[in-house]
């Protein structure tokens, strides 16, 4: 064999080879970077895996690890102020997409830190830091964790845990089976769980929680307004240098649990409607009974009255403590 | 046999006339007064209608106000509420059927929707005792919105993945 014709074989092999093997073959590397904006609107999609968004100086947009196996390429634009960066997945892999959580890209993502970030997934953890343009990050089956991010904050997933950290502005966190940690939060504060727990240690000046069958433990630190519900679960809020709060909490079956500031000074109305039991460890005063029905009532008031506490349950109990 | 011009001469003969044969007004006069004495009854039944009427009136309008809610206020949030809840279970319905499979985490949706109702049960209840109760009304309306929420992220959910 002529040495143009070894050459010209070697040639269609390496051609053939490269037909066969598509360009985002399993695992395949990614190094991409661009120039953007530093407010840019960043807008990702990546159904599975891990992705860590790191905010760092410098009007640049990065995308560095390893794309998902069975990725069918990605898409990456930029342009009027906008950056999006797709993984392309099959259509026909979604039902096989629980079958294997270990599966997925691995991707570290820097973006500049005024920039507002959109993040989605399925079966994907992520993780996002310092970017204060806003950030929602929103998977399915796998955990948030978002850190000293500002602006408009939405965290939210199904089955999976939510890690908020120093996070500042209107904060919304969300998850249906999950559990909920917030630390170090401020602004306003919005948590729902439906069976998961949730566990707050805040100076947001306002905080609002919903749970269904979860608990809730909140701390809080100078907060001016907090609601809460309940349908069967328990919420325990311990309330530090708030001397006039607002506060309405409702449970149906559940337990209301306040911890107040010893000098705090508001008007109380507590209410349990069908068999639900008060228990006053605020002040001497004691609940009333119906004449008719088994409503009890207790209404009272301590120092100028200026803040304002109601909390009502149906069958659950209503307890009030001081620090 | 006398024709029909003999009857009308005969009648012509009688006088139009027939004085009574002795004075009868006393016997009227007497049977009417009786009737006279009636005829104020039903003025005096208004007046102390009226007078009974203003006499009892701030006593008795609170309580009929508050039969008036207590019999007709629960029935009508408790219609309002099952109709709600109605129209809740056909959309779910609706919904539910259009999943091909039930996603992580929602196995326990059956248990999860019987908590709701078994919470919407407790506060109709209570309802019945207050059903003027803000509050409760409130946390009914919640709950069905939980409820709708929760199996309109279960149907996302079963699409995502």
């Amino acid at each position: 064999m002529n040495p143009i014709t070894k050459h010209s074989m070697k040639l269609t092999a390496l051609m053939l080879a490269l037909l066969h093997v598509p360009a985002w073959a399993a695992g395949e590397a990614i190094d991409q970077s661009r120039n953007v904006s530093s407010n840019e609107k960043i807008d990702i999609e990546n159904m599975r895996g891990e992705v860590r968004i790191v905010a760092v100086k410098g009007n640049k947009f990065s995308v560095k690890g390893t794309l998902d196996e069975k990725a069918e390429g990605y898409e990456l634009t930029s342009e009027n102020g906008v950056t999006r960066f797709h993984v392309k997945m099959p259509r026909t892999v979604n039902s096989g997409w629980n079958s294997d959580k270990q599966e997925g890209s691995d991707l570290t993502i820097e973006v500049p830190v005024g920039s507002e970030l959109k993040f989605s997934g399925v079966n994907a953890n992520v993780s996002a830091t310092g970017i204060e343009g806003g950030a929602r990050l929103n998977t399915v089956n796998g955990s948030v964790h978002g850190e000293k991010l500002k602006g408009d904050i939405v965290l939210e997933t199904v089955n999976g845990q939510i890690d908020s950290r120093a996070n500042a502005g209107r904060l919304q966190l969300t998850t249906v089976n999950g559990e909920i940690n917030d630390k170090g939060s401020a602004g306003s504060l919005e948590l729902e769980s439906v069976n998961g727990e949730i566990t707050v240690q805040s100076s947001a000046r306002e905080v609002q929680l919903e749970v269904v069958n979860g608990e809730g433990r909140l701390d809080l630190d100078g907060t001016e307004r907090l609601e809460f519900s309940s349908v069967n679960g328990e919420i325990s809020a311990v309330l530090k240098n708030s001397k006039k709060p607002r506060i309405s909490a409702s449970s149906v079956s559940g337990a209301s649990r306040l911890t107040l500031d010893a000098d705090v000074s508001a008007r109380f109305d507590l209410e349990a409607s069908a068999g639900g039991d008060i228990d006053n460890g605020l002040t001497a005063d004691k609940p009333n009974r119906a004449k008719y029905g088994p409503r009890r009532h207790l209404e009272f008031s301590t120092g100028n009255g200026d803040g304002n506490v109601e909390v009502s349950t149906v069958s659950g109990e209503i307890e009030l403590k001081k620090n | 046999m006398k024709t029909e011009q003999q009857l009308d001469d005969l009648l012509l003969q009688v006088a139009p006339e027939i004085a009574p044969q002795r004075d009868l007004w006393p016997e009227i006069s007497a049977r009417l007064e009786p009737r006279r004495r009636q005829g104020y009854r039903p003025w005096l039944a208004v007046a102390a209608a009226v007078l009974f009427t203003f006499w009892f009136w701030p006593q008795q309008q609170q309580p009929v106000d508050d039969v008036i809610a207590q019999v007709e206020a629960p029935a009508t949030l408790l219609a309002v509420s099952q109709q709600l809840q109605q129209q809740m279970n056909a959309e779910q319905t609706r919904q539910l059927k259009t999943l091909t499979q039930i996603p992580d985490g929602f196995a326990d949706w059956h248990q999860q929707i019987a908590i709701w109702q078994k919470a919407q049960t407790q506060i109709e209840l209570a309802l019945r005792f207050e059903p003027n109760d803000q509050k409760l009304i409130q946390q009914l309306q919640r709950i069905q919105q939980q409820q709708l929420n929760y199996i309109s992220k279960l149907v996302q959910t079963s699409e995502l993945t």
